[in-house]
């Protein structure tokens, strides 16, 4: 009763079978999920579609609806209609990628289930009656920190592939110097309350050149904690 | 021959000895220290809430358990343990002498590495005086051979000379046998390091060293003789001295074993679990809630933007025909306060604070099969004191707690690790699945913990969405 959590093996994430997805066209919308950091809206930004314009967009509860689709703005006294992301990205058949699309109000929701359909069904109308269809190519991610189950059933049925990130992809291990590097494996995948994201740690050492990596260690973490990890990582070393 | 010492019966109390929001601070990262990597990691207690501790640091890397004080001054503890982490070996070996000498000995390996590392164990004053106490108590009661332990588990640390001082009124045979170990066991572990050109001796070398210094001990009766005995018996590193304050009575506890069993809850494969009953209790509320008490029923605001016109008379004004939605504040929380979340009061409490003036907030716990759902904030009131504590100390009612949340108010939050049990604080896979169904019905978000809620309380109604248009170049 203490403590109830069974500690499961982490399953390792095929980082290399994201990438090939995110680079076939015939993937069309995938649900990435994972803890913060580990490197899904850098993989949705980056992988595939390289050179194109990507139209990417965080949702929050308070995002209204009419952000996403588009929305009147007066100009020299005249209404004059802003397509927004969701309906750019399709209009141009290009990637929309959207992060914390959990958090997102039902509104917000509710304006993926005709986005999400298959490439032939597809389509919104817009209040100046327009209906938009998607041109060849648009493709929708979504990443988030919670997992599927947190969007109804239908959602989360109009996904491709819905993968689940466990780690963060070793390309981002690489841009830290090796005395960070086995420190940052380790510590990606503590309790939360312990947890350092590979995030903290590029910050760490991005400070550590100006200050000294004690000092930079304080900053990102905060003293005591800066300290712990500081003795850790000499102790680790000798 | 001789008699294994009695088992030590270390009761951790619960949920206190769980690092809170305020001690996690301090958490020491072990698993950085490991020469190999694990998937497992460490379970941290605070030393400062375990009744029964003879010492306040404490690692055992086979169940990868580490018990340090959770304290600024538990930093050099925390330390001496991540040295043990580092260099000790795998598995306490048994031995068939008293398990405090060898772990006095590993004591002296570790802080001497540590030393030689430039990371030096220094003591902080207010516990440099407890630990010189305690040696001047070893002196009074007449047990030198705690006392020379002691000062052997000192060895390479700056409370070295205040431990050993009480020595030099002590019979000249002891003084003599005392000052002997000191300088053997500091050479002898020296020189084993330097042989292999590594921070520390060997375990074997070690092994050597404190089977000799149980003989010498043992021949001047300054010890007791033990027949074959774990190490992982002795009573903990004897030179992080006293465990602080905090050690209260014996009512809820349990031994570290039994913790350490409980650790993974038995799912049955039965399934035939039921939840416990509930009752719902109103706690009484006393106190207002400060902060944004807004009226709710403005749903809508003027916009400059938007797709909806209604309200075309402000086009002259100032534009803002368009009308936006408002969210407000309000909704439900449900705090899940069984034992393994290990929530303080004080969040509790912290998390009541911020509930807006629509918020409702409620708790739940159980023991055996019975619990209680407690309604500690509604209608911008707020209960306080006792009637923030848990109930029990199990779940038992995640269930029909979960069914109430998914009537109330939206947004729907329930702050709870997942974790679901029913009677007798067991889970199975059927209750999951339909606490899990009950949730996704009622559209029911789960964070797993007191501060995302309160981040998703105070962030309501302010940002909006970030719109990011990325070029990406090849
Ligand atoms: N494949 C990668 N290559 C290089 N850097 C990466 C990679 N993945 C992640 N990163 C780094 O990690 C940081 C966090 O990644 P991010 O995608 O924002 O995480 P998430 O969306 O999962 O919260 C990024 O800012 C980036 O610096
Ligand atoms: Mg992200
Ligand atoms: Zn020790």
């Amino acid at each position: 009763m203490a403590e109830k959590k069974v500690v499961e093996p982490r399953r390792p994430t095929d980082w290399a079978l994201v990438e090939e997805l995110l680079s076939s066209e015939e993937m069309r919308t995938m649900f990435l999920y994972g803890d913060p950091s580990l490197g899904k809206t850098y993989a949705a930004y980056h992988f595939g579609r390289t050179g194109e314009e990507i139209y990417a967009i965080t949702l929050t509860e308070d995002t209204p609806a009419a952000e996403l689709r588009g929305h009147y703005v007066p100009v020299e006294g005249e209404l004059v209609w802003r397509d927004g992301p969701f309906t750019a990205a399709m209009r141009n058949g290009s990637r929309l990628v959207i992060n914390e699309v959990t958090h997102g109000p039902p509104e917000a929701q509710s304006l993926l289930y005709p986005v999400l359909e298959s490439i032939e069904t597809a389509r919104l109308t817009l209040p100046t009656n327009e209906t938009v269809r998607p041109a060849p190519g648009f493709q929708v991610i979504c990443t988030d920190n919670l997992t599927p189950d947190e969007l109804p059933d239908a959602l989360q049925d109009r996904f491709d592939c819905t993968i689940e990130v466990t780690e963060p992809h070793p390309n981002a291990f690489d841009k830290l110097p090796a005395d960070l590097r086995q420190a940052a494996r380790r510590s990606f995948a503590l309790e939360s309350a312990r947890r350092v994201s590979i995030r903290r740690w590029l910050a760490i050492d991005r400070l550590r050149g100006k200050i000294g990596l004690r000092k930079a260690c304080h900053a990102v973490l905060g003293p005591a904690r800066g300290d712990q990890i500081m003795d850790a990582l000499n102790l680790g070393k000798a | 021959m001789g008699k294994r010492p009695k088992r030590r019966r270390v009761r951790i109390r619960k949920q206190s000895a769980y690092p809170t929001h305020r001690t996690q601070q301090h958490l020491p990262y072990p698993e950085l220290v490991e020469s190999e990597p694990n998937d497992t990691p460490y379970r941290i207690l605070d030393s400062n809430h375990i009744d029964g501790l003879i010492s306040n640091g404490l690692t055992n890397k086979q169940d990868r358990q580490l018990i340090v004080p959770l304290d600024q001054n538990g930093h050099v503890v925390s330390n001496h343990e991540l040295a043990h982490v580092k260099w000790s070996p795998e598995i306490w070996p048994k031995v068939r002498y008293h398990p405090n000498i060898f772990l006095a000995v590993e004591d002296a390996r570790v802080n001497l590495g540590l030393e030689r590392i430039g990371m030096p164990m220094q003591v902080p004053p207010s516990d440099r005086v407890e630990i010189a106490k305690l040696a001047f108590q070893d002196f009074q009661r007449g047990d030198y051979g705690m006392l020379i332990l002691r000062g052997i588990a000192s060895l390479g640390t700056d409370v070295e000379e205040a431990i050993f001082e009480p020595l030099a009124q002590a019979d000249p045979i002891i003084r003599e046998l005392g000052n002997d170990l000191r300088e053997s066991v500091r050479t002898r572990l020296e020189r084993a390091a330097d042989r292999i050109e590594k921070p520390v001796a060997s375990d074997r070398a070690t092994g050597k060293i404190a089977k000799d210094v149980a003989k010498r001990l043992e021949s001047y009766g300054l010890i007791e003789k033990c027949g074959l005995t774990s190490v992982a018996e002795a009573d903990g590193c004897l030179v992080c001295g006293p465990p602080g304050e905090g050690c209260g009575d014996g009512d809820g506890v349990l031994t570290i074993d039994d913790g350490a069993r409980a650790h993974t809850r038995r799912e049955r494969s039965g399934g035939d679990v039921d939840p416990g009953t509930m009752k719902i209790v109103m706690a009484p509320t006393p106190q207002r809630i400060l902060g944004n008490q807004r009226a709710l029923e403005r749903k809508w605001r003027p916009a400059a933007e938007g797709s909806v016109v209604t309200a075309v008379h402000r086009m002259p004004i100032d534009g803002a025909i368009f009308r936006r939605p408002i969210r407000h504040r309000g909704g439900t929380i449900l705090i899940d306060t069984s034992g393994s979340m290990r929530l303080s009061s004080e969040e509790i409490d912290r998390l009541v604070r911020v509930a807006g003036g629509a918020t409702m907030v409620a708790m739940y716990s159980g023991d055996g099969d019975e619990g209680e759902l407690r309604i500690i904030a509604k209608d911008g009131r707020r209960a306080v004191g006792m009637h923030l504590d848990p109930y029990g100390q199990g779940n038992i009612v995640d269930l029909p707690a979960l069914e109430w949340l998914a009537e109330q108010a939206m947004p729907r939050i329930w702050v709870s690790d997942g974790s679901v049990s029913g009677c007798g604080d067991r889970g199975s896979k059927e209750l999951r699945l339909a606490c899990a169904d009950v949730k996704r019905r009622g559209q029911i978000e789960r964070l797993g913990k007191v501060d995302d809620a309160i981040a998703r309380m105070s962030r309501r109604g302010r940002r909006a969405a970030r719109v990011d248009r990325t070029k990406k170049k090849s």
